[in-house]
């Protein structure tokens, strides 16, 4: 295993109360493998990678679990070992590809120094690497673009900048919080497939992090479901979003608009999440859920179906779908 | 970036907000010095209020026979040339140089809060030629334009008060206008656009309350300033005249006894620097607590 | 019945024509739908029919009567046309009650009309309508969520019972769950108050599911127009095929990515 997260729960403490954000999160990474893990606002999706590449602010805490990322343990190294990391062992890329670049400094000198960080290898030979690292995020005219300012480049082509700086190592795992959401639809599936063609050629696992049914449904191996900071479904993408177990699952795929007729009304999530400062004992989807039981109120289960494919309801139990 | 994520996080629609004033209260205990400052303000004003009662002497009356008495128990802070209760007329004088202090500044800032939303959400003219004549007022130093402007309208508190809030306008306008930069792009403004409402409207409704926060902090840091400048305009004999018991005005006339009877003109400028002081604290407070920024 | 008429609408911003010579109709009781990517012009055109932004050519007539003349927008007086913006975070002013902010736009209509519509059981209706409820009446913005201030929008836009509404990317900032309510709720709208739309969006599958006919925009230019279902099964124009394969699709079976 590659990485692995284990009953991860975390808080946020602020002046407005104590938010239970994570909730014995667990998952795993293969390598070569891409993951995605997928939900909506306050999931949690964003924190659980922070929380892996050491990035929490001060008034986050990390109230119990383990990250495993090739079988050491990322909660004990010190801020320097980390840093060594982080770049290095684990790539990034955010949804707002200006947050990574140096505003002020040329593409082409920006990737040079990471890659002189990464490799030690000579001033001249790392501008060369940076161009060819620029090719290989089929930038057009890489000689050309290593000279511009990021404010000079499209939004995609940036991201494109942002994707060569985080695999120039290149990395073990990349973890990619909403690359695409920014971007148009054109560009956002020449990204993708351009993230998995490097995944394959280097070997690296992703962690895609996205709000977007859709773009797993395209882009990633496995997914993790996310509501409300815990885990509700996982499994391989197809079977997940083919025969969804977790009635919050279902729900999300049953909203999109995605193959329906105006006439008829979308069906729809009754209700607003429940405040994270006050969380239920039992099952997260309980004040939600249509299938709602007694027994949900104060127990959650975790249900396998199949081999990988894992829920936390009861409801999956039964044999009904 | 990762303060980005977690802001949003922060916010989603699951986190039920304390009230502003809930959170406003906690940060406020959290600064000492702000209540400190707080205090000492309130202290100064409730016995300037109360002063008829505390004191048993009268700020005007003339008693001859107990002239430049040094600071004892019935006089705690001495008497003046002509045997008035200092301690009595520093009170009175804070009703004064506190009344006065806060009126300048809260009348300049609202005309200057007026001048710069009108400036910045109006046309580019009328904003460029507002904002080259405030430049050309704040090329002065505040002390030499309000002694300037004093001298011309002639010594008296009203013209000091007067050439105060003309020096302090355009800080506010500058302020105002930077802040209606930003707001008028918001989209609630383009939406108050679309509806067909007047400028008026827009600027009293929309643009006004969202830049006044920074107006207020302001105001508040000035207000130690303005006490300053009164002061010194006192001192300088071109504000408040004898026998009005403000204080700069003491000190100028208590100069002349400093070596015999030092504590004439010390207490005094003694008040000066606490009620500055405490301004200054109070506004450094209020601004941690009003900004939005801040989010902890 | 043609309710709109774009003609040849031109809109230059300095050395970028972010409107390009555009022309295309809505008709009353459609919803219109506006597809484009970032830069296309579509929130130019929103603009420049709701008076915002002042064509720099051409005309835009709503039921005959055009509505810029010599630089002046003439159509804001009654509240017929309003507009629902992307972001309800920032188009909802923080300092304002909800009350304060559904009620501001019936400042330009009759006295009597004004009266009757800020009367508490009409807004409470209202708002129940759009899904909350009377007690929301005097809460600020920044209680609500990002859904929930969607909805004041809404409530914000029908207030003075307009003809047409511009619906600009009105669910790209929501949840997906959040989405299906509100295209629920601009749905059921439309059907009673027999509501005109223009629905801008970049998202196809949405733009699919709520519009009658289509607008593609690509640089200022509209290269395709259709009835919704042709256009998607069948386009024919170059950029309107990359957009459409572009789309993610939520596959029931694991495909490999091609």
């Amino acid at each position: 295993m590659l990485l692995e997260i284990n009953d991860l729960s975390v808080s946020f403490s602020s002046i407005h109360g104590t938010f239970h954000v994570l909730d014995q999160v667990s998952m795993h990474i293969g390598p070569g493998e891409i993951i995605g893990v997928v939900g909506e606002s306050g999931s949690g999706k964003s924190v659980t990678a922070l929380t892996i590449l050491r990035l929490l602010q001060d008034n986050a805490s990390i109230d119990s679990g383990k990250i495993l990322f090739q079988n050491q343990s990322l909660l004990d190294l010190t801020e320097k070992e980390v840093q060594t990391l982080r770049g290095k062992k684990i790539g990034m890329v955010f949804q707002e590809p200006m947050t990574a670049l140096n505003p002020t400094m040329k593409i082409g000198r920006q990737l040079a120094n990471v890659i002189r960080k990464h490799r030690g290898v000579s001033k001249k030979e790392a501008a060369e690497l940076a161009v060819r690292a620029l090719e290989d995020v089929k930038i057009k005219d890489p000689e050309k673009v290593a000279q511009k300012y990021p404010f000079q480049l499209s939004g995609g082509m940036r991201q494109r900048v942002v994707i060569a700086l985080a695999m120039s190592a290149p990395p073990q795992l990349l973890i990619a919080d909403e690359p695409t959401t920014a971007l148009d639809v054109t560009v956002q599936s020449e990204i993708l497939k351009l993230m998995k063609e490097l995944s394959q050629k280097k070997g690296t696992s992703i962690m895609f992090i996205t709000h977007d049914l859709a773009v797993v449904s395209d882009f990633c191996d496995r997914v993790y479901v996310m509501y409300q900071g815990k885990i509700v479904e996982s499994g391989q993408t197809g079977e997940v979003l083919s025969q969804p177990q977790h009635p919050y699952t279902r729900a999300l795929i049953e909203s999109l608009p995605e193959g329906k007729k105006k006439d008829e009304p979308l069906k729809v999530l009754e209700g607003e999440p429940f405040n994270l400062a006050e969380r239920p004992a039992g099952c997260v989807f309980f004040e939600r859920c249509p299938l709602r039981a007694e027994r949900c109120r104060s127990t959650l289960p975790v249900v396998s179906k199949g081999k990988h494919h894992r829920v936390a309801c009861w409801e999956a139990d039964h044999d009904h779908v | 970036m990762q303060a980005e994520t977690q802001l949003t996080q922060m916010q989603s629609p699951t986190v039920k907000p304390l009230s502003r004033n809930k959170i406003r209260w906690l940060r406020f205990k959290r600064n000492p010095l702000t209540l400190v400052g707080a205090g000492i303000l309130l202290i100064i004003m409730v016995l300037s209020i109360i002063a008829p009662i505390v004191t048993p002497y009268d700020p005007a009356e003339v008693n001859m026979g107990e002239r430049l008495l040094p600071p004892g128990a019935s006089h705690w802070f001495g008497t003046d040339e002509v045997g008035r209760d200092i301690l009595t007329r520093i009170l009175y004088g804070a009703r004064l140089s506190l009344g006065m202090g806060i009126s300048v500044v809260v009348i300049a800032g609202l005309i200057g809060t007026v001048i710069g939303a009108a400036a910045g959400y109006l046309g580019k003219m009328t904003g460029q030629i507002t904002m080259r004549i405030m430049d050309i007022m704040l090329a002065f130093p505040p002390l030499v334009l309000a002694m300037a402007l004093t001298a011309s309208l002639g010594p008296s508190l009203f013209n000091a008060m007067l050439a105060i809030v003309i020096v302090k306008v355009p800080v506010y306008v500058r302020l105002a206008r930077s802040e209606t930069i930003v707001v008028r792009e918001q989209l609630y403004v383009k939406a108050a656009e679309t509806f067909g409402l007047s400028k008026a409207w827009i600027i009293a409704r929309h643009i006004v309350p969202n830049v006044i926060t920074p107006i207020i902090i302001q105001v508040t840091i000035d207000l130690g300033e303005a006490i300053l400048l009164i002061a010194t305009l006192g001192f300088l004999g071109l504000g408040a005249q004898p026998p009005a018991p403000e204080w700069g005005a003491m000190i100028n006339t208590g100069w002349e006894y400093f070596i015999d009877h030092w504590w004439y003109p010390t207490f005094p400028g003694l008040a000066i620097f606490l009620a500055t002081l405490s301004f200054n604290l109070l506004g450094d407070g209020l601004r941690d607590l009003l900004d939005p920024k801040a989010t902890k | 019945m043609t309710m709109f008429e774009m003609k040849d609408l031109v809109k230059q911003f300095d050395d970028v024509t972010a409107c390009d010579h555009v022309t295309f109709h809505i008709k009353k009781g459609e919803t219109y739908g506006l597809v484009g990517e970032s830069g296309s012009g579509k929130s130019t055109i929103a603009g420049m029919i709701i008076g915002l932004l002042e064509p720099t050519s051409g005309s835009i007539r709503m039921n005959g009567e055009s509505l810029w003349q010599n630089g002046n927008y003439k159509r804001n007086k009654d509240g017929a046309i309003q507009i629902v913006f992307q972001d309800p975070q920032s188009s909802l002013d923080p300092r304002m009650t909800v009350r304060q902010i559904i009620t501001e736009p019936l400042r330009v209509l009759p006295k009597a009309v004004r009266r009757e519509r800020s009367d508490d059981r009409y807004l409470a209706n209202l708002l129940k309508r759009v899904g909350l409820n009377e007690g929301h009446l005097d809460r600020h913005p920044h209680e609500f969520s990002g859904g929930q201030r969607q909805r004041i929008a809404i409530a914000r836009a029908v207030i003075t019972d307009p003809q047409f509404i511009i619906l600009d990317e009105p669910t790209s900032a929501l949840d997906v769950s959040v989405q299906a309510q509100i295209l629920n709720l601009l749905n059921s709208l439309q059907q009673e108050r027999q509501l005109t739309y223009l629905f801008i969006s970049h998202d196809m599958s949405v733009i699919r599911y709520m519009c009658d006919r289509v607008g593609v925009l690509y640089h200022g230019k509209m290269v395709e127009e259709d009835e919704t279902d042709s256009l998607f099964k069948a386009p024919r124009h170059e950029y309107t095929r990359k957009l459409l394969s572009s789309l993610p699709q939520l596959k029931s079976e694991e495909d490999q990515y091609v």
